[in-house]
């Protein structure tokens, strides 16, 4: 009897869990909580050594260790500021200030994730929207499904319909099966079940003993991490493998790149209809397409240098691949301080233009 | 019940819409064993065929149509560059190969009076959808696994033991040896182009063995799953490169595939029973059926086309581990295991022209990189650890250990090396494709 109800407790907590890590809702509560937590219960956090870092537990290999040292300064600029700046971009710059951008009477931020927002434009300034997006995303959001959202939702603009933007179908879409099924089966499962599992504090030591005895023996990072080849870098995987679209290393066919431009161009002229004054792409190379750019796919010089793109570009690859300065961190996949100010200075280059337009 | 439910519910965790192809299936399949088995002459066959049609048109359309719309576009551009016939953008549903070979096998065997139709419909969507070996099998017949799905009397405590060992040894072979190998395979054969000839010999080795304890190590899992819940599944893999031939090789190598080409292709062809050149045949057009069964490209068919020469006209004679003389055999099994692994790089290549390149590099001996995606270390480890596989696979195949103390040690021996020295980089089996 006590066999079978210790049988049936198991099964229900197996059950629990599994619940658990499949409801968004509760994973998104328990991680709030948790990352707050103490030493025991909390999350595995060394992200400000690098998210890197984190991730591949190196927290005993310093030489990849480097604290964020972002400071925004206010711009050398005495013009007016009748530009009004939306920015939607991702974690490369969602902390930065509006204080660091010249000329800007109104700053408003907005993950590119995010669906499609409407905004009041005011006519009286001239309204620059910028699409910030880390390299290894670009081909994920202009080429596949994920930007369509922006304009599909939309509750004014053109009529673009879901098919307009929508690329490979993953899988055949089936009758009789309401998308509310979808609720239980969560994709992140692996990695939910993962961090209601084993990622504790408490458990840290053994996982850092491992990626430290890989790293000094193997001379390799464990999980979504690759070691670069001269051993000063950390590189996210998906960045440089022969294939996926997050790599830098593989191939971007013509097809594909002229489905990209024509998404980019329709999302130019959705917002301009809308009453943008201009749009501007801006993506950020991967850390490793400036530092080992050989065998490069050139996603970004030709998404930007083709002559069919209507959105205008910031070009930061082209300042990047000229600078002498160390841009990235070495235990993280975004910039340090010297090139994020490197980009800002294109942006106000930019926004200078405008608020010099108009004092014409 | 609650074994088919939570079949249903591992296979929606891949792509949950996915399940209404695999009820369709065995729902088709259920009636046409029940009318196979009431029918007689002509309308019992009639219902086979209705089944197979079934079965293999949703494979075909899956896993074959822009295969052969690819194939048929060729040909059009032959004579109109602009002529062509639109692709569909779809996937293929996880293990349909597996499932759908399966499910024939038991309508097959309802046909032959074999096996009777199974009345009870979830026994039934069970044995096709038993979630241990539903996306990479073993191939399972009905005639094993139905009886115990009757005769079903819980878990024993022997069995759950041994189903344990045998799925921890599973796990050595997969995240120990298998996903530590891909860091090395994969760079090679993406850059092969760049290697030296030593760095792509030293891919296609590791590659062999890559394949066989990624898919080995999947059938131990599998078949301990399996055992825990006290159900005994086939076996599937007999130490394939000790194999002093192809046909002891293929005797050794994804049994309940070729035993089931064996049973459902070569023998209804006629097998051995007819002339010797209609034999030669049907070993043949197995081979190169089972080629294309892996997957809708070339290259596989190239490798069963390899395979099929060679068991065609070099065959060997078949030899049990227990009969193997080392010394006598070292020759033969070193050759039979260069041969086989030389065909493994079209299995692995992404068209004919790179399994082509990647094997005149390999014999030019030309210098390159030699940038593996392994250090020496790490590489000579691997080695070990093969070395341990065959070791303990020739000396120990079984998996039951009596004695309670040595099982504990065993069990947490294991745990702690596949915890510190397991990769865990989220690789999926490469049967899962199939």
């Amino acid at each position: 009897m006590a066999k079978k109800i210790l049988t049936y407790i198991l099964i229900l907590i197996g059950i629990g869990i599994l619940v658990v890590s499949t409801s968004r809702d509760i994973m998104g509560s328990i991680s709030s909580v948790r990352n707050d937590s103490d030493k025991w219960w909390g999350a595995h956090d060394v992200n400000h050594l690098g998210d890197l870092v984190n991730m591949a537990y190196l927290d005993k290999v310093e030489k990849f260790h480097s604290e964020r040292d972002y400071a925004f300064h206010k711009p050398d600029y005495q013009g007016p500021d009748n530009v009004n700046l939306y920015l939607h971009g991702d974690s490369y710059t969602f902390k930065i200030p509006d204080s660091a951008f010249a000329g800007v009477h109104r700053y408003e931020y907005a993950w590119i994730y995010n669906k499609h927002i409407k905004y009041n434009l005011d006519t009286t300034k001239k309204n620059i929207l910028i699409l910030e997006n880390a390299e290894r995303y670009v081909r994920e959001f202009f080429s596949t499904l994920n930007l369509f959202k922006i304009v599909y939702d939309s509750a004014a603009g053109p009529a673009y319909t879901q098919t307009t933007f929508i690329q490979p179908i993953q899988y055949a879409s089936m009758p009789f099966i309401p998308d509310s099924v979808g609720a239980f089966f969560n994709p992140n499962i692996n990695q939910n079940l993962e961090y209601n599992l084993f990622n504790y504090n408490a458990l840290n030591d053994p996982r850092i003993a491992k990626a430290t005895f890989n790293y000094k023996i193997f001379n390799r990072a464990s999980g979504n991490v690759k070691v670069s080849e001269n051993g000063k870098q950390l590189y996210l995987k998906e960045t440089m493998t022969p294939k996926g679209i997050m790599s830098s290393y593989s191939t971007v066919s013509e097809e594909e790149l002229a489905l990209m431009i024509n998404n980019l161009n329709k999302i130019y002229d959705h917002y301009k209809a809308e009453g943008f004054d201009e749009l501007y792409l801006a993506a950020i190379p991967n850390p490793i397409t400036i530092l080992e750019p050989e065998g490069y796919n050139q996603l970004i010089p030709r998404l930007q240098n083709d002559p069919r793109l209507k959105i205008k570009v910031i070009d930061i690859y082209s300042v990047y691949k000229n600078a002498d300065t160390v841009l990235y961190r070495p235990g993280d996949s975004h910039w340090y301080n010297s090139g994020m100010q490197l980009w800002i200075k294109e942006v106000n280059k930019e926004l200078i233009k405008w608020n010099d337009s108009t004092a014409n | 019940m609650l074994l088919l439910i939570a079949s249903c519910y591992f296979y929606m965790s891949f792509v949950y819409q996915y399940i209404l192809i695999l009820a369709f299936t065995t729902i088709v399949d259920y009636i046409a064993g029940i009318l196979i088995e009431k029918s007689a002459g002509r309308k019992r066959k009639a219902w086979l065929i209705a089944s197979i049609i079934a079965n293999v048109g949703v494979l075909v359309f899956y896993k074959y149509f822009n295969f052969l719309v690819d194939n048929i576009n060729e040909v059009l551009h032959l004579f109109d560059p602009e002529r062509e016939i639109p692709y569909l953008n779809i996937i293929l549903p996880i293990g349909l190969s597996f499932h759908t070979f399966q499910a024939m096998s038991y309508t097959i065997e309802v046909y032959w009076g074999k096996q009777k139709a199974e009345r009870h419909f979830p026994t039934y969507a069970l044995y096709v959808m038993f979630y241990p070996q539903l996306v990479a099998g073993p191939i399972e017949r009905p005639q094993n696994v139905l009886p115990q799905l009757h005769t079903y009397k819980g878990y024993n405590r022997d069995n759950i033991r041994e189903g344990i060992s045998r799925m921890l040894w599973g796990y050595f072979k997969k995240v120990m040896i298998a996903d530590r190998l891909a860091l090395a395979v994969d760079p090679i054969f993406a850059n092969s182009e760049n290697m030296s000839w030593v760095a792509l010999t030293i891919g296609a080795v590791l590659y062999a063995f890559q394949i066989y304890c990624d898919f080995s190590g999947y059938s131990d899992i599998g078949i301990g799953a399996a055992r825990v819940m006290n159900i005994k599944l086939m076996e599937n893999f007999k130490q394939p490169y000790l194999a002093p031939n192809i046909s002891s090789f293929w005797s050794r190598w994804h049994i309940s595939l070729s035993t089931w080409f064996r049973d459902y292709v070569y023998i209804p062809l006629g097998g051995n029973r007819k002339s010797e050149g209609r034999r030669k045949f049907n070993i043949f057009t197995v081979f190169l059926l089972s080629g294309f069964w892996h997957g809708a490209n070339w290259t596989f068919g190239v490798w069963g086309f390899l395979h099929g020469v060679l068991a065609t006209f070099f065959p060997g004679r078949k030899i049990n581990t227990h009969q193997l003389k080392f010394g006598k055999n070292v020759f033969n099994i070193l050759t039979t295991f260069i041969l086989v692994t030389l065909f493994w790089i079209f299995f692995r290549a992404e068209n004919i022209q790179h399994a082509l390149s990647y094997i005149s590099a390999m014999f030019s001996l030309r210098d390159g990189s030699y940038n593996i995606g392994l250090n020496n270390a790490e590489l000579w480890f691997s080695f070990l650890l093969i070395g341990i596989m065959l070791w303990r696979e020739y000396k120990l195949p079984k998996h039951f250990i009596n004695s309670k103390t040595k099982y504990i040690i065993y069990v947490g021996s294991m745990v702690a090396l596949l915890y510190f020295f397991g990769v865990f980089e989220e690789n999926q089996f490469i049967y899962f494709q199939f």
